[in-house]
């Protein structure tokens, strides 16, 4: 490993990103972007709607592939893939991509990683269903979702913020090392959030490195161990959770928005 | 505190009920069982003979061929497409079968693989058309049944198309099973309903159709290869129709290109009353065969009855809407029942 450093701080870096710069034609979405999230550590990610969030996610999720600098998992430099991303053990949750509203919990819960009987290289085996929905429910149980009794329910029956938890709790069920949440709790009430906030935390202390993205300091400020502030493609500061409060953060982006965006002048 | 505790008995009690009456509600299979038995009841105690042998086998065979078109039909629905070329392939499959035999002289086990492959190919083109091009399967397949039909005709030349030889294949196609009423064609139609429904309700692959239903690309995301999955069960709907097709060949062993014409469509229905959703994900093969029966039952009892033959096309239309409704305030009604008794429970 090139930093010793971060062995002596703690755990070694999960995931590295080092001098990742992303064009798409002219226009530069990402510009020398290092970035470290190390297990057990909520990292948050914030910045204004085109800031280069979104192109961060989909290179650490193996859609895009960067243009210059390298991504490292476990301190391996790799070329991602999105086959490979989920191999990795990195779990992307998204906010209205989590569950399937039609769709029985359990169905929702082992979708793509259904537990089956017998050979599981034919491909008509029997599901483990009694096994599966037992599952289910205990996990539901753990969020201090009781009032659900059967997993046979549609995941309609879950409020937005229950549907992000139990998404994430899905995540960490399956073996994931690195969560990637977009924005998890746009749209929930304060009360859901804090539950969420909840989850992620929990997740982090599991063991699993969290990189919580969201234009919203005071959901990520609470949660992230440290958190990095990214403006036009650049990370612009570094901060520890805990220097930091969200009053800070909230002028560090407006002072952005003043001397880039003419609609702010007013 | 005796008192008390009746109370809280049977209030439990209530509970328990409003929870079974929820599940029920919610398992969508009730609504079209407790059709299909009143149809049964009344036309029993109108006519007499609903459950006579000549009745039992009318009705079978009209529900053979529906049950096979309407079990692919659902697996195709819980993915989110629709097949409206089923009908038409349900006639191409005998019409190339009997040309086959005929104009080529194969002999019958060589000729019905040649043509269920054709079949297939058809399913694969609407598949593959509709996912790679991300166009809606209604236009695809409308599109597709447009073509069949004019090819049908075509190569049909307009005629009857006959075949008398015997042949052991006939016989277990479409022939009688022993001395009961009942025809091949309909224990070959509840061994596709049988297979399709484990599929679609016990393995992962039926877990695959029901997501793949669902909207906003979740599937995707979760990493289920949605066009796949698509393409295979367009493949399995017309391979299933020019079987059901062929089938009703060997038993009535004659074809023309008006085969089973409107068959895509009730076949829909058949699915629809079986409590399965037109925007895919939640539904049951099952269901669509009791739907399937339900459809059956209302074309012989009425015809016993002695009402006018008219009268079951304008019924099932008017049985389309209702189940539409129903399924959607017996859904809802049922998670609330659910709801409430959980609430309580908890």
């Amino acid at each position: 490993m090139s930093d010793a450093a971060a062995s002596v701080d703690g755990p070694p870096n999960l995931l590295e990103l080092t001098n990742v710069t992303k064009t798409f034609g002219s226009t530069r979405a990402l510009n020398d972007v290092s970035l470290t999230v190390r297990s057990g550590e909520v990292v948050g990610l914030i910045g204004d709607n085109g800031a280069g969030k979104s192109t961060i996610v989909k290179i650490i999720t193996g859609y895009f592939t960067p243009t210059t600098g390298t991504v490292s998992f476990d301190g391996e430099p790799i070329n991602l893939s999105t086959a490979m991303a989920r191999g990795l053990g990195i779990e992307a949750v998204y906010q209205d991509l989590a569950l399937i509203e039609e769709l029985s919990l359990w169905r929702n819960f082992f979708l793509g990683k259904e537990l089956r009987s017998g050979s599981t290289r034919m491909p008509l085996t029997t599901l483990r269903k009694k096994e599966m929905k037992d599952l289910t429910l205990r996990n539901l149980d753990e969020l201090g979702l009781t009032r659900i009794r059967s997993a046979n329910e549609p995941a309609a029956l879950l409020s937005g913020g229950e549907k992000q938890s139990l998404a994430i709790t899905r995540a960490v069920h399956f073996g994931a090392r690195l969560l990637i949440l977009d924005e998890p709790t746009a749209a929930l009430s304060v009360r859901e959030t804090l539950n969420v906030l909840d989850t992620i935390r929990r997740s982090a202390d599991r063991g699993l490195g969290v990189l919580y993205i969201d234009h919203n300091m005071s959901h990520v400020q609470p949660v992230a161990d440290r958190i990095v502030v990214l403006e036009h493609g650049r990370v612009a500061s570094e901060h520890k959770g805990s220097d930091v409060t969200v009053e800070d953060l909230a002028s560090m982006l407006s002072k952005v928005r003043g001397e880039h965006d003419p609609r702010k002048a007013s | 505190m005796r008192a008390e505790s009746t109370a809280k008995v049977a209030k439990v009690k209530a509970n328990q009920l409003a929870g079974v009456a929820g599940k029920l509600a919610s398992n969508r299979l009730a609504g079209p069982i407790v059709v299909l038995v009143a149809l049964a009841a009344f036309f029993q105690i109108k006519s007499g003979k609903f459950f006579s042998a000549t009745q039992i086998e009318g009705m079978t065979s009209v529900a053979a061929s529906v049950a096979i078109i309407s079990a692919a039909i659902t697996m195709l629905m819980l993915s989110g497409e629709f097949d409206l070329s089923a009908a038409a392939v349900y006639a191409m499959g005998p019409i190339l079968f009997a040309l086959f035999l005929t104009d080529f002289d194969m002999a019958p086990p060589v000729a019905l693989p040649i043509a269920l492959s054709i079949c297939s190919a058809v399913g694969l083109a609407n598949g593959l058309i509709t996912t790679r091009f991300g166009i809606p399967s209604l236009i695809t397949t409308l599109g597709a049944s447009f073509a069949i039909v004019g090819t049908n005709i075509f190569i049909s030349e307009g005629d009857n198309l006959l075949y008398f030889d015997e042949s052991p294949l006939f016989t277990v196609l479409g022939g009688q099973v022993g001395t009961t009423p009942l025809t091949a064609q309909f224990l070959w139609a509840v061994l596709v309903v049988g297979v399709l429904w484990y599929i679609t309700d016990a393995t992962k692959y039926g877990n695959w159709c029901r997501s793949a239903g669902g909207r906003g690309g979740v599937a995707r995301e979760m990493g289920i290869p949605v066009n796949r999955v698509k393409t295979i069960n367009f493949v399995v709907s017309s391979t299933l129709a020019g079987f059901a097709g062929i089938a009703t060949f060997t038993s009535f062993r004659t074809v023309s290109a008006g085969y089973g014409s409107d068959f895509e469509l009730l076949a829909i229905v058949a699915t629809v009353v079986g409590g399965t959703s037109i925007f895919g994900v939640s539904g049951s093969v099952l269901g669509a065969f009791i739907g399937t029966l339900v459809l059956a039952s209302l074309r012989t009892g009425l015809i016993l009855i002695g009402a006018p033959g008219s009268w079951y096309t304008s019924i099932i239309g008017i049985i389309l809407i209702l189940a539409v409704v129903a399924n959607i305030r017996i859904g809802k009604a049922g998670s609330r029942l659910l709801e409430v008794s959980q609430r309580a429970n908890a």
